[in-house]
């Protein structure tokens, strides 16, 4: 059986599938069109065609802090939710306990209510804890919001994972621990990298948790950019937003070399 | 075997990260034996403090000074989230945060005991009993194209048709918004700006006869930039601070002020209620109105100063309203919080009944 499209069917689907492309897409080519423009401010369409806005926010401090502080935020919320989702999606597949329904809306819950309202509530929680510490601060709220994501994925590999093949390698003595690290996991892999990516991207690209516990020393990438348009719309606000992208389609790269994303995504 | 040793490579290296994030700010605050946390503005004000003002009160005073950066109703939001253990020393807000905070029992009245150079602020810029005290005035007025709009001399050529479809409005969220109720009030009253700002409820006839020239609403003040590129003819009411960085770095945007009068956009310092290292707060409080403070503020973010005696440079000082003088030829008004701010949730109602449907 041929993949590709024929006769009616193509003529619909081949349009509408571009269409899709073209509306998801053209926001991302307009920046991307801003960025190069001459003039000294952000127009559409741009003017004339220069990369200096790239060497401007390149050599600019405050948006290389911004990238690395966002960075590591993200990869360390990443390993947060990773901690706190696998063992949870694991109890909430493979253990039969009262109130499991109800405990997994509690954990999806922080994909349900609005985020800046998380973020307003967090605020109270810390001033409450004296917890001043924003990077400390921030971990912990772009954790919340990012374990219900590998929570989702991890349990959705988990019960379409093998359990007889677990089964088996226990019966053949295999520990616990081997058990998941042998069998387990390498059937999961594609749900863990999905979860893994939405959490580091959510986190990555966080305002309204950020906005409420980020101080003026530690500013995430998406309020540097809110910062600079604040000020004065220069053509540097999107080459800083082209960055952004360019930077989460490196990030989609990397994980489909080292987990196969496009299994994942399929799953 | 290559990808395991990688995850497990990003996975270590993940781990190290989430150990050593928190550490980073543990670092940055060691060494100074007080700090005090501040709400800021964000755009060129809250950079100029944060860069230019905040590390000498540090090296002068030896303690650290924290920051956020927010708009007014963040900062409220902010307050009353902490109102039961303030993590706030200072709050910067509009004066209409002012009255606000003041009601809630958000903030406390300036310790002037402590702030000697609250003397030198001009009498109009302490508000609300002393609860606050300006640190940077703008002026409010309309957005346009010098080379295409000529300035408007009365805020009712604003309705003229020559604007149809062609007038970008603020967003009813904004306070720039209640201006313009307030223009349209002394248009209908006759009344000025003062006394219009009371008889709101006889405007709103006018503002529906405005609707025709409105081809939308804006949030986000880059937004006037569609001046300069001719998609609208006029813009506002907008803040000069929001709009002056751009006609300086060349680009063919100007305000005007009608003869009905300009609003003033106050900038102020508050005092939070119960917030941590009082004294240390009233000293930076009193650092924001040094004279040599004000007038570096004023000069990077073409605002007025509050202080008395400041003086400008004529590239400079065309863009503020400044000195006392030139404020009352311009008919500054700053507008009776009291009275607005219970009555603004049903005129922003009003707003979207008139302006959405």
């Amino acid at each position: 059986m041929s993949a590709r499209l024929t006769g009616g069917m193509a003529w619909v689907m081949y349009p509408l599938t571009a269409a899709t492309m073209l509306f998801v897409l053209a926001p991302l080519a307009v920046i991307m069109a801003m960025s190069v423009s001459t003039s000294p401010f952000a127009a559409f369409p741009p003017r004339g065609f220069t990369l200096a806005w790239y060497g401007h926010v390149l050599a600019d401090p405050d948006f290389r802090s911004s990238l690395t502080f966002s960075a590591l935020l993200a990869g360390c919320a990443t390993a947060g939710a990773l901690a706190f989702g696998m063992p949870a999606a694991f109890a909430l597949t493979r253990c039969a306990m009262p109130g499991r329904d109800a405990l997994r809306l509690i954990l999806l819950s922080p994909l349900i209510f609005p985020v800046l309202v998380i973020g307003v509530a967090l605020l109270r929680l810390f001033s409450d804890w004296n917890s001043n510490s924003a990077p400390l601060n921030l971990l912990i709220g772009h954790v919340l919001v990012t374990t219900p994501y590998v929570v989702r994925t991890v349990t959705a590999s988990l019960l379409l994972a093998d359990v007889s093949l677990e089964e088996a390698a226990r019966t053949l003595g295999a520990g616990r621990w081997r058990v998941f690290r042998r069998v387990t996991l390498p059937q999961i892999a594609p749900g863990v990298a999905a979860g893994t990516l939405f959490a580091f991207m959510v986190s990555f690209d966080n305002y309204p948790i950020s906005m409420w516990l980020a101080d003026a020393q530690n500013v995430p990438m998406p309020m540097l950019i809110y910062r600079q348009v604040a000020s004065i719309f220069t053509p540097a606000v999107p080459a800083t937003s082209t960055l952004m992208i360019l930077f989460a389609f490196v990030v989609v790269l990397v994980m489909e070399r080292l987990a196969g994303l496009r299994r994942a995504m399929a799953m | 075997m290559r990808n395991g040793l990688t995850r497990r490579a990003a996975i270590r290296a993940g781990v190290g990260a989430s150990v050593a994030l928190p550490l980073v700010s543990i670092n940055g605050a060691r060494g100074a034996t007080r700090s005090i946390q501040v709400g800021i503005y964000t755009a060129q004000q809250g950079e100029y403090v944060r860069k230019q003002i905040i590390p000498q009160f540090e090296s002068d005073n030896d303690c650290k000074v924290f920051t956020t950066e927010g708009v007014t109703l963040t900062q409220i939001a902010a307050l009353r989230a902490t109102r039961e253990n303030p993590r706030y020393s200072v709050m910067f807000m509009d004066d209409i945060g002012i009255e606000l905070s003041k009601r809630e029992g958000l903030i406390d009245p300036l310790p002037a005991d402590k702030i000697p150079n609250l003397a030198g602020v001009l009498p109009r810029f302490i508000v609300f009993d002393g609860y606050g005290a300006a640190f940077a005035i703008s002026t409010g007025g309309l957005v346009i194209n010098p080379q295409v709009t000529k300035p408007l001399t009365t805020y009712a050529e604003l309705w003229e048709p020559r604007f149809k479809q062609r007038y970008l409005m603020t967003t009813p969220k904004f306070t720039q918004s209640l201006y313009l109720l307030i223009a349209a009030a002394s248009l209908v009253t006759g009344k000025p700006l003062k006394e219009a700002q009371y008889e709101i409820d006889a405007a709103w006839p006018k503002m529906a006869e405005l609707r025709p020239n409105v081809v939308s609403t804006y949030e986000n003040p880059s937004q006037v930039m569609m001046v300069a590129q001719g998609q609208v003819d006029i813009a506002g009411i907008e803040y000069s601070k929001n709009l002056y960085p751009y006609t300086v770095q060349g680009a063919p945007l100007d305000m005007c002020f009608p003869k009905e009068g300009t609003f003033a956009g106050i900038n102020c310092l508050s005092f939070v209620k119960g917030g941590p290292e009082p004294d240390l707060a009233a000293a930076f409080i009193n650092r924001m109105l040094e004279p040599s403070v004000q007038q570096g503020l004023a000069a990077a973010t073409l605002t007025s100063p509050s202080v008395k005696g400041a003086t400008f440079a004529p590239d400079i000082a065309k863009y503020i309203a400044y000195p006392e003088a030139k404020m009352d030829a311009m008919g500054l008004f700053a507008a009776d919080w009291a009275y607005m701010n219970p009555r603004r949730p049903g005129w922003l109602e009003k707003y979207n009944q008139v302006f959405g449907s």
